[in-house]
């Protein structure tokens, strides 16, 4: 094969010497294939693009894995002071890569350890490579938990969340990882650490969520790793009532009778936390559930409120011969909802939700799954049981190929005008699967938040396979029509609740309008040498300028498709 | 849902190659890992602290993510691909056999993603040895002994015999006499002095039950299997089509081996060469057969709580999670306590793919996170049914200077049929 | 051109003011801040012109205040450098009001009063604190973050925010939530990540005026019910409320001392709109402060659309199976008070019927207002109580609230010295013990998140450099000329 070679840029060897000796010669390093492991994120198009057109930007320079806060900001420190961009790195999975060729990665697998739980003050402190599921199995063994969890998994890092997505299928009570995060200390580029909050004070607990006056969290979430590396995070608890653990997941696959212990069903059906339920519900059409979702939230009921849509045939398939037959069969209900009920206050209060459920339930006309209906149906549906709490199965989306999604936010009726928009989309553009068409055929996955005053939906595209570039580049322009097209629809900003990332920032002058002018100037502050992600979140002037022009073409075509 | 849609689906995953897979059948597999990580950490929902929540020894002691299947997919795509050559790095072969194969990445992988990483890692060990000679110095030892004794421990092949030395009854030798029962040793329990002693227990359990068994004697070779994972697939290829044909000429109805590694080799790696016209059962799952049908008799023993942990051959490999179990649980006075990580989520010992020789430091480091799991369930003992566990986390209790005891299940059974407390 | 007739072009000669007695009237409130002049008083009526105003002063180089309705009472809108004023109470539009969504869109001119008045007609509610006057800007108080009387609920009482617009110190519009690219309003999140709107709380105006501001409603419950529980001291209360709120019981939640108690249910005081404001005589205030315990806590059950009955009646269980546990018995009214219970209803939709009745005792309320663990409560009471002792004022002539926050993880605590301010002796004497007070506080690790005049050079000498440097470097960024509320803050 005589496919050219990808080679990183390395280091400075002086840079190199210097790093080795913070942190060690074990825990750095350049070697061609350590850093390989390093070298894709999850498979957006963004992220895959670049591998197949080999460029040098997917590779960092070295990694290195420190094991304290001092050795983050010495790091830092030489890292600024010889201009090496950086890129911090949990489970690589969003956003991860480094922007330009000799980018050094800090991977921070080496700080897992849950600092503290106050459990008077119902906080937690972490290092950045703690997860859900180890913050949720230590807190929930002390009567409390975080409040939920992504369908991005339990294994994702709540610190990284903090400067991604962090969003829940319990939003409907608990409102995402922005409602819970009380502090972050987040080393800066000149070295010094910024701790938010009251933990800022000196003399004052890490209790309490505001910095005095104006507050820069609202500027550090969502960031990208752009403004700073977070080496630790303190998030909120909250009462949990569904025992000291998981029950335990009844069966257990074994890798040589996986496909007989999936015809068995003997696995995936894992018990309810105690005191919680969760029902079904099937609706006839897209308006009773979306009613159904209006009066649902505001009965005040429930901890969760969810739609699935197609979502259900990935992460309920065991196989994803499974997911194309249901998915051919429509064997999910395409109008549905879940809520979750959690007898906080007492039992009384579980069978309270449920009388109120049922109640709206006839309202819009909608069916529980039960034993009596639709039983194997609602025996699918059993990963859900801890998934709701804890989720795992999510990953199975990215089986089919897996190429992005778009999550537009606002009210709940709004979700009707943004199937519209994805139904364009997928005309304009054209389908590379037929689960695009979740969020279509069926409701996308609907979450809503904060007691129903507003929800936001998740479609996602799936381009078969991810070794194809054809593919990927097709659900790449879906992603990117569908961006400009809520744009011009004045539906919702940002392709992931309200992520930014170039070049999608600079071309969107709608936005703000001139976000990108404004957060420039946050990067001017925070990141003045340009070592943080350079150009991730917002370009520079030169950075915009120095965007190629089949990139800048492409773009521009793509907003005239779309109406702009 | 799919009443619009225009486009053709791919229904199967990854066609399963015939035999042993070459690295190029696994492109595509390579391509497809998506970066989720559930092959260095738990199952969530299984989760039970924060301690011991990793799957992975080889990326938790490490934590670089070459160190892991998701590391070690990416490389491997790169190598199709030709981003890179094989000798452009120094840490290559390091990060092929730093892996027990203990498949945790696997079951993960296989049911989120419907992927085989460690198939995947394992032709590239294929590759590395057979096409590319790269073989550890470690290893190749292993090799060369093969071809020499029939065992990779440079062991003169009569030593298969030193077990049999104190026994009070004379086994059959199956190469020259008939029997039912096939008792295969395997290497490791017929050769490490450390583990050898469970091996009597074994022989003698079966003739306290009456069964009609032999072994192989000095005729016993290696299943192979330890072969198969170093790269080394010619080799073990000639191991398995001798031994099919020797085990068929047998008459035989069921061979029982107490290893799981040999228990695995034969029921899954040998089908690639040929059929075995008999049945084969780990030693625990003839134990079970015979605790059912009467033939053994258990006594009470005196109060105690044990932990147990899953072999990878046996239980995640293989899906022998219960017959373990349900032996221990037969017994009056012994209470299960199970690890956090058990089933098919368990933390492996750390001997298995070659590391127990080539990598000490992963391998001693790996049994004592064991040990300390098994310490936190404050259990008296730790029971396992594999010579490979015995041996390392054996050495993870020294080292840890803790006060669990180690034995083979069989072992327990057999102090049970012996008296159990009054004995 | 002058600077007033530059003005005058912008907003019409009505809308300017600068006579005398009112530039007087702008340049203090019942605080303590010391009083600064404006040169002129702006008052725009629509976006533009706000928009105009600034980039005037940004030519001029004239330090420009924002005022909604200067009932902050804490000295937020009184220029620290003089300047302009501008006066947003013509601003006062409700956009929009959108029951199925619940939302309302105001402007910052809108109050508490007007707001709720309309609502409340349409069976809604907006979330309200305590002890603030009928006429303060919603707009201000929310980005001032005023913690609302049902702040104990994590869902109901916190985040009250939607979509935001602000006025860039250099003119520019900036907008958040689906706002930022002219959606319908309903969500807060965006243009960049989940929590651009919090970079403009706290903020007294110094990054930027806003404009208009989407907030949430809630309905106005089908059926409440309120109980009482009094305790002869905080540690008791704390102990008993952390159980109760563990349990998530209830929707508001909120502690009185008897001070604070006694001022709402004597009856001879009126409700002051202007302050500071004429003291009453105290009359019956010593009776009944006699009457009532050191502290109760005020407990309201709610249920909204679906069987409220039902769920006030399991909410009742499980606050009775708490209070058994510490022998308590929740109580519908303030023994020896019947009424109290409707009154309290009451108070919970319009709290500043009864709330501000404490200012009549001598005019003016000196507000220490901070953030605590629930823990250490006790221990800043006990500091309040040493530094009052140490100069001789009454602890029982201290008011007392305690708000538990989100569940009670955290506790919000004001405590009021009250003060003649036509007395300069006391004035004098009042100012040193808040003073004293507030510094005690602070190095026993008190947590001032609102760093109001003189607290801002304490809180800020005491808080992360790293930070305090960073909100300077985007303070130089977005106001490069220094012109929006210079002086304030760290700024």
């Amino acid at each position: 094969m005589n496919n050219p070679k990808v080679e990183p840029e390395k280091l400075p060897r002086e840079v190199f010497k210097t790093l080795e000796s913070i942190v060690g010669p074990d825990y750095i390093t350049e070697d061609r294939a350590v850093v390989e492991g390093y070298s894709r994120g999850l498979v957006i198009p963004g992220e895959i693009l670049p591998k197949h057109m080999k460029e040098k930007t997917v590779l960092p320079a070295a990694i290195i894995l420190p094991e304290t806060t001092e050795e983050v900001q010495a790091i830092i420190r030489v890292a600024s002071r010889n201009g090496i961009p950086v890129v911090p790195y949990t489970n690589g999975q969003l956003g991860s890569l480094g922007t330009i060729p000799g980018t050094l990665c800090i991977h921070m697998a080496r700080m897992d350890k849950i600092i503290n739980i106050n459990e008077e003050n119902m906080t937690a402190t972490l290092q950045p490579y703690v997860s859900y599921h180890q913050l949720q199995a230590e807190t929930m063994k002390k009567g409390l938990w975080n409040g939920g969890c992504p369908l991005a998994t339990g294994i994702t890092k709540l610190a990284s969340q903090f400067v991604g997505a962090g969003i829940w299928q319990t939003d409907l009570k608990y409102g995402t990882l922005s409602r819970n995060v009380i502090s972050i200390k987040m080393i800066l580029s000149d070295g010094d650490i910024m701790v938010t909050g009251s933990a800022g004070q000196s003399g004052a607990e890490d209790f309490w969520e505001f910095s005095p006056g104006p507050d820069i969290i609202g500027l550090a979430r969502s960031s990208l790793g752009t403004m700073g590396i977070l080496t630790e995070i303190t998030v909120k608890l909250h009462t949990w009532v569904g025992g000291h653990s998981f029950p335990e997941d009844i069966g257990h696959p074994s890798i040589d009778t996986y496909y007989q212990d999936v015809e068995n069903k003997s696995f995936d059906r894992p018990p309810l936390p105690e005191k919680h339920k969760i029902y079904w519900l099937e609706f006839p059409d897209y308006d009773n559930e979306l009613e159904a979702l209006y009066r649902i939230s505001q009965s005040g009921i429930g901890i969760g409120l969810n739609a699935a849509g197609v979502y259900s045939d990935y992460y309920c398939s065991q196989t994803h011969e499974m997911t194309i037959g249901r998915a051919e069969k429509g064997f999910f209900p395409p109008w549905n909802c879940y809520v979750m009920l959690a007898g906080i206050s007492s039992n009384k209060q579980l069978e309270y939700e449920e009388k109120v459920l049922r109640q709206i339930a006839e309202e819009t006309k909608a069916k529980f799954l039960s034993k009596d209906y639709q039983p194997e149906l609602l025996d699918s549906l059993a990963p859900w049981n801890q998934d709701c709490f804890r989720h795992v199965t999510g990953m199975r989306m990215c089986r089919g190929g897996w190429a992005g999604l778009i999550i537009p936010m606002g009210r709940i009726s709004m979700v009707k005008k943004f199937s519209e928009i994805w139904a364009r989309a997928l005309e304009v553009v054209g389908e590379s699967h037929m689960t695009d068409r979740g969020g279509i055929d069926s409701t996308p996955f609907i979450y809503v938040v904060n007691r129903g005053h507003f929800q936001y939906c998740e479609t996602d595209t799936y381009p078969q396979t991810h070794s194809d570039p054809e593919g990927l580049k097709n659900s790449m322009a879906l992603m990117v029509y569908n961006w400009w097209a809520c744009i011009k629809e004045k539906c919702s900003p940002g392709s992931i609740v309200g992520m930014m990332m170039e070049p999608f920032h600079s071309f969107s002058p709608e936005i703000g309008p001139n976000s990108n002018i404004l957060f420039r100037k946050v990067r001017k502050v925070f990141d003045p040498q340009g070592i943080y992600s350079p150009g991730k979140m917002v370009f520079t002037e030169e950075e915009l300028k120095a965007v190629p022009d089949m990139i800048k073409d492409s773009l521009l075509e793509l907003r005239k498709v779309a109406g702009l | 849902m799919n009443k619009n849609s225009k486009v053709k689906e791919y229904k199967t995953r990854f066609p399963q190659p015939e035999g042993f897979g070459t690295l190029e059948d696994y492109r595509q597999m390579a391509w497809d890992c998506v970066n989720c990580n559930y092959c260095q950490e738990m199952w969530s929902w299984d989760v039970k602290s924060a301690e011991f929540s990793y799957i992975c020894p080889s990326w938790a002691k490490h934590k670089f993510f070459a160190y892991s299947a998701r590391g070690r997919s990416q490389i491997i795509r790169a190598l199709l691909e030709g981003d890179f050559d094989y000798k452009d790095s120094e840490k290559l072969a390091d990060i092929a056999y730093r892996c027990t194969f203990c498949g945790a990445c696997e079951i993960n992988c296989l049911r989120l993603m419907e992927r085989h990483p460690v198939q995947m890692i394992e032709a590239l060990r294929s590759e590395l040895v057979e096409e590319r000679a790269m073989v550890l110095s470690e290893h190749k030892a292993y090799l060369e002994s093969t071809i020499k004794y029939d065992n990779p421990f440079a062991a003169p092949k009569d030593e298969r015999l030193t077990w049999t030395e104190d026994l009070d009854f004379n086994i059959k030798n199956l190469a020259r006499e008939k029997g039912e029962v096939l008792l295969y040793i395997g290497c490791m329990y017929s050769l490490e002095t450390r583990v050898r002693n469970t091996v009597k227990v074994f022989a003698q359990i079966l003739h306290a039950a009456g069964v009609d068994f032999g072994y192989l004697g000095i005729e016993e070779k290696c299943c192979g299997m330890v072969q198969a994972r170093i790269g080394e697939r010619g080799l073990f290829e000639m191991l398995a089509q001798e031994n099919i044909k020797a085990f068929n000429n047998l008459g035989i109805k069921t061979l029982v081996t107490p290893c799981p590694h040999c228990y695995y080799s034969f029921k899954s790696y040998y089908p690639k060469v040929g059929k075995l016209n008999f049945q084969v059962l780990h030693f625990t799952q003839y134990l079970k057969y015979l605790i059912d049908d009467g033939k053994i008799k258990l006594n009470e023993m005196p109060p105690q709580t044990i932990t147990y942990s899953d072999p990878c051959n046996l239980g995640r490999w293989a899906g022998v999670y219960e017959a373990p179990r349900q032996v221990l649980k037969a017994i009056k006075g012994v209470e299960l306590k199970e690890m956090e990580r058990n089933h098919d989520q368990a933390w492996c010992c750390g001997a298995g793919g070659g590391v127990l020789v080539a990598y000490p430091d992963l391998s001693t480091w790996t049994a004592e996170q064991r040990v300390k799991e098994a310490e936190s369930t404050g259990a008296s003992a730790l029971a396992t049914a594999c010579p490979w566990c015995e041996y390392n986390l054996e050495t993870g209790i020294d080292n840890r200077k803790s006060k669990m005891e180690i034995s083979d299940i069989a072992q327990i059974v057999y102090k049970s049929m012996r008296g159990g407390k009054n004995e | 051109m002058s600077i007033k007739d530059e003005l005058a072009n912008i907003v019409g000669h009505e809308n300017i003011l600068d006579d005398p007695a009112t530039l007087e009237r702008y340049s203090k409130d019942q605080s303590f801040v010391k009083s600064c002049q404006p040169a002129v008083i702006a008052k725009p009526g629509i976006l533009k012109e706000v928009q105009d105003i600034i980039r005037l002063a940004n030519q001029a180089k004239i330090p420009a205040t924002p005022y909604s309705s200067g009932m902050n009472l804490r000295g937020a809108a009184i220029p620290d450098q003089g300047g302009i004023i501008i006066d947003l109470t013509n601003m006062d539009r409700i956009e929009e009001v959108n029951e199925k969504n619940r939302l309302a869109v105001i402007e910052p001119g809108v109050t508490y009063g007007k707001l709720q008045s309309e609502l409340t007609g349409l069976g809604y509610r907006a979330m309200i604190p305590l002890g603030v006057p009928a006429n303060r800007s919603v707009l201000s108080s929310y980005l001032e973050r005023d913690p609302v009387l049902a702040a104990a609920s994590f869902e109901y009482g916190n985040d009250l925010f939607l979509d935001m617009e602000v006025v860039l110190p250099t003119g520019e519009i900036f907008r958040t939530g689906n706002w930022s690219l002219e959606g319908e309003a309903g969500c807060p999140w965006g243009p960049v990540g989940f929590l651009n709107y919090r970079f403009w709380t706290g903020a007294q105006g110094t990054l930027g005026i806003v404009t208009k501001l989407a907030i949430k409603i809630e309905p106005i419950p089908q059926a409440r019910k309120i109980f009482f529980l009094p305790f002869e001291n905080m540690e008791k209360a704390i102990i008993t409320l952390q159980k109760i709120q563990r349990r998530e019981i209830g929707l508001e939640c909120f502690g009185l001392n008897s001070f604070y108690l006694a001022a709402m249910i004597e009856e001879k005081w009126s409700s002051p709109e202007n302050f500071p404001c004429e003291k009453e005589s105290p009359n019956g205030l010593d009776k009944v402060r006699d009457q009532l315990s050191p502290w109760t806590l005020v407990i309201c059950l709610s249920g909204l659309n679906y069987f409220p009955e039902e769920k006030i009646s399991y909410e009742e269980i499980a606050l009775k199976e708490v209070c058994a546990e510490d022998d308590l018995e929740p109580l519908t009214n303030l023994p020896g008070f019947p009424g109290s219970g409707e009154m309290f209803l009451e108070t919970l939709l319009y709290p500043w019927k009864k709330s501000l009745k404490k200012f009549r005792y001598k005019g003016s309320c000196q507000n220490i207002a901070f953030h605590s663990p629930p823990a250490k409560i006790p221990k800043f009471e006990n500091i309040i109580q040493g530094v009052a002792k140490k100069y001789g004022y009454p602890l029982k002539d201290i008011s007392g609230y305690l708000l538990p926050i989100e569940r009670g993880r955290a506790i919000y605590s004001e405590f009021d010295l009250h003060c003649n301010l036509r007395d300069k002796e006391e004035t004098k004497l009042v100012k040193i013990i808040w003073q004293d007070m507030s510094e005690a506080l602070m190095d026993g690790g008190a947590y001032f998140e609102r760093p109001y005049g003189s607290w801002a050079k304490m809180v800020y000498n005491r808080y992360n450099t790293a930070y305090v440097s960073k909100l300077k470097d985007l303070k130089k960024e977005l106001d490069p000329n220094n012109i929006m509320n210079p002086g304030k803050l760290c700024f």
